[in-house]
């Protein structure tokens, strides 16, 4: 027998005896931090799923994601796709300055686009009906995430959906003013703004803290001009409103993706109020401690996006026991999140529904039930006229 | 099971050699029993109702087998009908059915169409249990009256679901009576790393990019450049794909004693379309050469019924590879490159520097694993219009750029692979007797495999696009 044979018989074996053992033994995580998804569970063995091979093909998805050294190996991965130079790792775009989402390439037709626009913007008038019929008041807001607002950051071959948010923004917005809705479009506003680079995060999906309050004055602004109403928001320059830039390590969405090894940093921030606004909070219909950052234990700790409103959450109400003011319904994507820790500043009661996540009734039922004075629905541009999930406000499309 | 799926690498595998390797080489039945027992587990994993198949087609075999070693001839005659008739017709309903009644529902919408799921390796067990009844009726004393040692040739699963197609006249010895050796383990395992080293990190990168531009690319927007990628990529990934499941079948015999014959050989350095197929899945080749091409009269006959047999073997051919038009169009369009190979063009391309022979045929090979990969005849002359500048979305795109900068580690490692270079270096070192040579040749290839082991792993564990192209056939 050569030595080298032993050497590579033995080293096969144990590699794949000793990767069979850990996989075994090791105690089951059923979430994985880093891809931010469920870990499959061990399939249930039925006849039907043995018969048809469904059963065998579940447990080999089982065996990888919980298969020995998975986080060591995924890391290794990444730092060698980024060694060997790819553009795109765990679909996030590396540039030199913002990590951003990698886009299937658009192939549809202006006319499908239009189709859409038109759809949705009908959809959201008859919501403003129900709304303006009790008095209330509706707008609909736009945010540019991420991906659309350094949309000149993504190498010229690869597809930034530009052309596409743009043909969406002036459909839609045409549509919005035939049926009378109102329409915020805060990519418009940062660009009257010049577009600071504060507004975005250059490594996860949603904006700043300081891009979320930049849209919560914005809408303030936007409701006094359509309403007449003389609410308030609090100043920064006049010392009303300070932000605080947290020292822990925040991992954006994207930087979460390429498990922390990006060279590209960002921070998250955190704001106090001058005025003391005491608040009750109640997340679906359990009484929480009245927070709305959720604080990390330690400097050391890393900190997400769900920092804000502790995040996604199917129905939360914030009261702040000031009957002059009137209530305010935000409903939409995690977008929502941030301009809710500032939101409350200027109403009664806040609602707040996550119709991922809300089950108990459509968002028109709810509108209906509760009644609230001001409905602010807030959707990124990717979503904008997307009707699923927060889109869905008649609960007319099933579930994906 | 997939040779590349972590049940089949990390229990599978292990508990078999353990297994295996406890039982004492004499009790060899024990052996055996092990063996075909892992077999049939394994093809369960597929799905428990296709076993049950496999065992129909393996009572078949061994029923059509002792029939043809009959003294009598009509009976002989009757034990190959039955056998050809049984296991073409299983073949025939389970892979055809539906493509036959499409047409007729076409003609007479009357006609129901009928939906059957194909399993796993039918078309490989059955051309394999085929050849045992075959060689049979031409050689008698070749009867196996053990009907495990049929069940364990038919269903021996390193070469079950996709190859190579074993004759039994190649392993009955081994069945009977093989050596198993460290050594035999040691090369075994070599083969078989580099075998998955081959399918995590070439084929299935190739199969992204072929399935980028053939899946998800609309027709009307395939730029020439795009097109070719993606006919380029399909061309990486089906090469890549089938022969590592064949070095790692090989690999695997070699772990339990058993000599496979190699399926490929460089078939992407041919200088011929002839020369391709002398390369190219070998062991379907010679046998549709054996069973078919041969006895229909081969080319000792005219030329006209040279040119008849040439395109009933090259139909059959492409039917073998699956119920559509385009694998009938990719099987003629083969047979009509070797007939003007052979009558027309042949003496030619062999006057022309090689290089022309070599152009010329990798082209001709590109254009028909486009006919082969697209989803219907209409989308494969799109797309082989879009490559030649008719009807493309123009030269260049940005999936064009995207494709080949996000790959281009593996686009280099594309051609390296394909190119015979690892024979090269071998003979090289082979011809020099300095110690460092023969340190080289008895380390390298160790310790290469297990490098290439060490990451096929961790592709394993990372990527979940892990598809086997060569499993529907």
């Amino acid at each position: 027998m050569k030595k080298s044979s032993v050497f590579c018989v033995s080293a096969f074996l144990l590699f794949i005896v000793a990767a069979a053992v850990i996989t075994f033994v090791r105690p089951k995580d059923t979430y994985s931090y880093y891809e931010n998804r469920n870990l499959s569970a061990f399939p249930e063995r039925t006849a039907e799923a043995v018969s048809d091979g469904s059963y065998f093909s579940a447990i080999e998805t089982y065996c990888i994601d919980h298969a020995a050294g998975r986080n060591t190996i995924l890391k290794l991965k990444t730092a060698f796709d980024t060694l060997v130079g790819r553009l795109v790792i765990s679909d996030v775009v590396v540039t030199d300055d913002v990590l951003l989402d990698f886009k299937d390439y658009d192939y549809e037709s202006d006319a499908e686009v239009d189709t859409r626009s038109e759809w949705y913007a009908r959809k959201l008038s008859e919501l403003t009906d129900i709304i303006e019929g009790y008095g209330g008041y509706y707008c609909y807001v736009g945010v540019p995430c991420q991906t659309n607002y350094y949309a000149d950051k993504y190498p010229s071959y690869l597809e930034n959906h530009e052309k596409r948010t743009d043909i969406i923004l002036s459909t839609f917005t045409k549509y919005m003013n035939e049926y009378g809705v109102n329409f915020l479009d805060m990519g418009a506003v940062a660009e009257e703004n010049g577009n600071p680079v504060w507004f975005s995060s250059t490594t996860d999906n949603h904006y700043s803290l300081m891009g979320a309050y930049l849209t919560y004055t914005s809408i303030i602004d936007k409701i006094n001009r359509d309403t007449g109403m003389s609410l308030t928001y609090p100043l920064e320059e006049d010392g009303g409103i300070v932000f605080e830039k947290l020292p822990n390590r925040y991992l954006g969405s994207r930087e979460r993706k390429l498990f922390g090894l990006s060279r590209i940093r960002d921070s998250l921030y955190i704001a106090s109020f001058a005025d003391d606004i005491p608040f009750t909070r109640y997340d679906s219909g359990n009484l929480m401690d009245s927070y709305v950052y959720a604080l990390p234990p330690d400097e050391w700790t890393q900190v997400l996006y769900s920092l804000y409103m502790g995040g996604d959450c199917p129905e939360t109400v914030i009261e702040t026991s000031r009957p002059d003011l009137p209530d305010i319904l935000i409903y939409g994507d995690s977008f929502t999140n941030a301009v809710e820790c500032l939101a409350y500043y200027s109403f009664d009661t806040m609602y707040s529904i996550d119709l991922r996540h809300y089950k108990d009734m459509t968002l028109a039922e709810f509108i209906e039930l509760k009644k609230p004075d001001i409905v602010i629905g807030i959707r990124d541009y990717e979503d904008l006229i997307t009707p699923y999930l927060n889109g869905d406000v008649f609960g007319l499309l099933p579930v994906n | 099971m997939v040779f590349s799926s972590l049940p089949f690498l990390l229990y599978f595998l292990p508990c078999l050699l353990v297994l295996y390797y406890i039982t004492p080489q004499k009790f060899r039945s024990v052996r055996n029993l092990i063996l075909l027992a892992f077999s049939l587990y394994f093809y369960r994993w597929g799905g428990e109702k296709f076993l049950m198949l496999m065992l129909v087609s393996i009572c078949i075999n061994y029923i059509g087998g002792l029939l043809c070693a009959s003294g009598k001839a009509f009976v002989r005659k009757a034990g190959l009908i039955f056998a050809l008739a049984a296991g073409l017709g299983l073949l025939g309903y389970f892979k055809y059915a539906g493509f036959f009644t499409e047409i007729a529902n076409s003609l007479f919408p009357s006609v129901e169409i009928i939906s059957v799921v194909l399993p796993i390796g039918i078309s490989f067990y059955t051309f394999q249990g085929l050849s045992y009844v075959i060689d049979v009726y031409h050689n008698p004393s070749l009867v196996q009256k053990n009907p495990l040692k049929i069940a364990l040739y038919v269903s021996l699963f390193p070469q079950l679901v996709a190859g190579p197609i074993v004759r039994y006249s190649d392993v009955a010895d081994e069945i009977s009576d093989r050596h198993e050796s460290f050594e035999l383990l040691s090369d075994g395992c070599v083969r078989f790393m580099l075998g998955l080293g081959e399918k995590m990190i070439l084929a299935n990168t190739a199969g992204k990019i072929a399935d980028f531009v053939f899946d998800t690319v609309p027709q009307d927007h395939l730029s020439v450049t795009l097109a070719w990628v993606g006919a380029l990529g399909y061309t990486a990934q089906i090469y890549f794909d089938f022969s590592a499941y064949s070095d790692m079948a090989i690999g695997l015999g070699k772990m339990f004693g058993f000599h496979f014959l190699e399926n490929f050989n460089y078939p992407y350095i041919a200088k011929s379309v002839t020369e391709f197929w002398r390369r190219w899945h070998m062991s379907l080749s010679s046998w549709f050469r054996d069973y078919l091409y041969i006895p229909l009269g081969g080319n000792r006959c005219s030329p006209v019924r040279h040119i008849f047999n040439i395109l009933i073997v090259w139909l059959a051919t492409g039917f073998w590879h699956g119920a559509s038009w385009n694998f009938i169009v990719w099987g003629l369009y083969f047979a009509i490159l070797l007939l003007c190979e052979k009558y027309l063009t042949g003496k030619l391309i062999e006057k022309l520097p090689s290089f022309f022979g070599h152009f010329l045929t990798m082209i001709s090979v590109i254009i028909s694993w486009v006919i082969f990969r697209a989803a219907d005849l209409h989308t494969a002359l799109n797309h082989l219009g879009a490559m030649f500048f008719i009807n493309a979305d123009g030269f260049i795109s940005g999936e064009t750029i995207y494709l080949l900068r996000q790959y281009f580690p593996e686009w280099i490692l594309f051609v390296v692979a394909s190119l015979p270079i690892t024979v090269f270096v071998r003979k090289k070192l082979e011809a020099s007797e300095s110690k460092a040579s023969r340190i080289v040749l008895d380390w390298g290839s160790k310790l290469f495999a297990l490098a290439v082991f060490a990451f096929s792993y961790i592709m394993m564990v990372s990527d979940s696009f892990n598809p086997f192209i060569y499993f529907r056939f």
